[in-house]
């Protein structure tokens, strides 16, 4: 088998804050294979966006990265690459759509110019007419009728839904084989992200590209990804094919999760208390105070335990599911 | 009895100098009956907002009468108004926003008692704050805390005290938990469904959401574009969308099952600018089964069984119109 596409392992992010330090991100590891689009998941403070921004060197300058890798095959390790190949890699190799399309657009220059200051930045000598092209070619691919007119306004004139369609076209005009996408239809309407998703799943597994898709949405995970990684207090605390850990979820907190989805006529899953402080790092599970099935074990922290079934799960019920169901 | 809330012809624009008018709401009728959960739904810019602020009267409509428990609203003198204010609350999308930060979570929960109930001591003060502090979940302390100090979901908690103090018949729910975490919202889905059962009250429950929508309602009003393209219980809705664009809104749902992947109805085209005005339909620009009919002259709302009503003249061929399942 070849090897993932991108191989993510023990990747921590620490970042200050005022006297004490978030420990953000916690020795997560994850692959994104060929075809695939991977979803993370978790809920507001989990690290899921923390930690593709540490994949992408986006961070700010209050964070730092103890350990962990993150190898894009072809171009080596992310976070060791020093600056003028991390441009090269940056938007070549790896493209990034975020929530917020406008942040990711200048607003003083024509899209036009935009478009082709990319094309320029990694093909010497692209001509004006040539970028054009391109990008036309890939608006025309993400649904906008007319690019012409798109390429000679500006961002401010978009819509939410045209805006992201940009930043998308932008993300895969250099052909980058994975692209990481945060958030990249929260906010805006359902049908059209719908049809952005639509558009982008299409894109993203073509051509033994891949993608890796951060988002809160369970549904969006479980209609668009293959596989999705789950995050919990900064750590994956469950792994695997979407089509078995969305319907026989094995760790509690995946289980308390999609039991949050209203489904009319079941009552909601009320998880008791709140996301610990990330200011202190526990050395026990990070889920255990607001666990109904937490024993004695727990105050050790359970590693993620591969199962064999392609399933990766890190608790202690896992080991001892009899004793467990005794309690 | 009349209905709570009557909605009759409500129209509204609003004008901008130098802009084109923004056509909000467009000839709106509505019921709403004491003890239920009335859910408007649709898209941004569909005009759910707009309708929410006009039954609090937080805007007057351009025509149309809003009656509550059978008194038009637009004919009342400012010191009934008061009253009926009191009777009738509101909980907004982003609760940090709608709470002072500068105020103590008391002072912000006691707050609209100061103004309708002007002869309570301090104590009574005191002790009605607590009991609707307990009523919502927050500890005593919470009363001496600043919003700031409190989580999402705890402040929310606050919006919802502040909401049911002064022992109102109906609350204007506008997207509640559309900006909190799933577990979060769970929490307060229950909440809110224990104080209706516990205190009577009617909600008029607004959310682009379209899974909380199902969860919470007992009727829904689809709304596109400025206005009620079809109403009818949870279940009429739900399991037979008669009006195109209720199709293509309720199957562009994602469900978290990934063995259900349900066929999708897809619009073209994107939605209108609310600066155009409609003759006829005005999903007829976007609509599969437009025909030349639609854009003759106004589609009005007609009942089909039961409470279920659309505005659609080709609403018995709706049911034909899906499209091929998502692949994965």
């Amino acid at each position: 088998m070849a090897p993932p596409l991108l191989s993510v392992r023990d990747l921590s992010v620490r970042i200050r804050s005022g006297e004490s330090i978030v420990h953000a991100v916690n020795d997560v590891s994850l692959d994104v294979e060929e075809g695939e689009i991977v979803g993370v998941v978790g809920e507001s403070g989990c690290g899921k966006s923390t930690m593709v921004k540490a994949v992408l060197r986006l961070l700010a300058p209050e964070a730092e990265v103890p350990s962990g890798s993150a190898v894009l095959a072809g171009s080596g390790d992310l976070l060791a690459l020093d600056h003028k190949r991390l441009r090269q890699v940056r938007g070549a190799h790896v493209g990034y759509v975020s929530q917020n399309p406008f942040g990711a657009l200048n607003p003083i220059y024509r899209l036009d110019r935009q478009f082709h200051n990319l094309v320029a930045a990694h093909r010497k000598g692209t001509s004006r007419g040539e970028s054009r092209r391109m990008a036309a070619k890939m608006l025309d691919a993400v649904g906008i009728a007319g690019p012409d007119r798109v390429l000679d306004g500006y961002a401010h004139q978009l819509s939410g839904g045209m805006a992201q369609r940009v930043v998308i076209a932008m993300s895969f005009l250099l052909d980058p084989r994975l692209v990481i996408a945060d958030e990249p239809t929260t906010g805006l309407d359902v049908t059209v992200q719908r049809q952005i998703l639509d558009m982008v799943a299409e894109l993203a597994r073509a051509d033994g590209r891949a993608m890796l898709l951060v988002t809160h949405d369970l549904g969006v995970v479980a209609q668009y990804c293959r596989r999705v990684v789950v995050m919990y207090a900064g750590r994956v605390v469950e792994s695997g094919p979407v089509a078995d850990v969305f319907t026989s979820p094995r760790h509690p907190y995946t289980q308390a999760l999609l039991g949050a989805v209203p489904r009319p006529g079941q009552p909601l899953e009320r998880l008791p208390g709140a996301v610990p402080d990330l200011r202190v790092l526990s050395e026990g599970c990070a889920f255990a105070p607001r666990c109904r099935s937490a024993f004695d074990a727990c105050s050790v922290r359970p590693e993620p335990t591969p199962g064999g079934d392609g399933r990766t799960v890190a608790c202690h019920l896992e080991k001892e599911p009899a004793d467990a169901a005794a309690r | 009895m009349p209905p709570l809330v009557e909605l009759a012809g409500v129209n509204k624009t609003f004008r901008r100098p130098g802009q084109a008018p923004i056509h909000a709401l467009n000839d709106i009728s509505l019921t709403m009956n004491e003890g239920e959960t009335l859910a408007l739904i649709g898209e941004s810019g569909s005009g759910k907002s707009t309708l929410g602020r006009i039954i609090l009267r937080l805007l007057e409509a351009d025509s149309g009468t809003v009656r509550f428990e059978g008194t038009d609203l637009s004919a009342l003198p400012d010191r009934e108004m008061r009253y009926l204010r009191s009777r009738l609350q509101a909980v907004f999308q982003e609760p940090y926003e709608s709470l002072d930060p500068r105020l103590s979570v008391g002072s912000i929960v006691a707050e609209p008692l100061r103004v309708h109930e002007p002869g309570l001591s301090q104590a009574e003060l005191r002790e009605r704050v607590l009991t609707c502090l307990e009523q919502v979940g927050l500890p005593p302390d919470a009363a001496g805390r600043k919003p700031g100090a409190l989580s999402g979901g705890q402040q929310q908690r606050v919006g919802i005290a502040r909401a049911i103090i002064t022992r109102p018949q109906m609350i204007v729910l506008d997207e509640p938990t559309s900006s909190l975490d799933l577990s979060v919202r769970a929490h307060i889905l229950e909440l809110l469904a224990e104080l209706q059962r516990e205190l009577g009250l009617t909600y008029l429950f607004i959310s682009h959401d379209i899974h909380t929508v199902e969860y919470v309602s007992s009727r829904i009003a689809v709304m596109y574009l400025g206005r009620i393209v079809e109403t009818g219980t949870v279940r009429e809705v739900f399991d037979d969308p008669r009006h195109p664009y209720t199709r293509a809104l309720l199957s562009a749902r994602l469900s978290t099952d990934p063995r259900e992947s349900p066929p999708q109805l897809r619009l073209t085209g994107d939605i209108a600018a609310p600066t155009t005005s409609h003759h006829g339909c005005v999903l007829a620009g976007r609509c599969p089964l437009v025909t030349a009919e639609c854009t003759a002259g106004p589609v009005r709302p007609r009942a089909l069984t039961g409470d279920h009503e659309v505005a659609c003249v080709r609403a018995d061929e709706t049911p034909d119109l899906l499209a091929p399942a998502v692949s994965r």
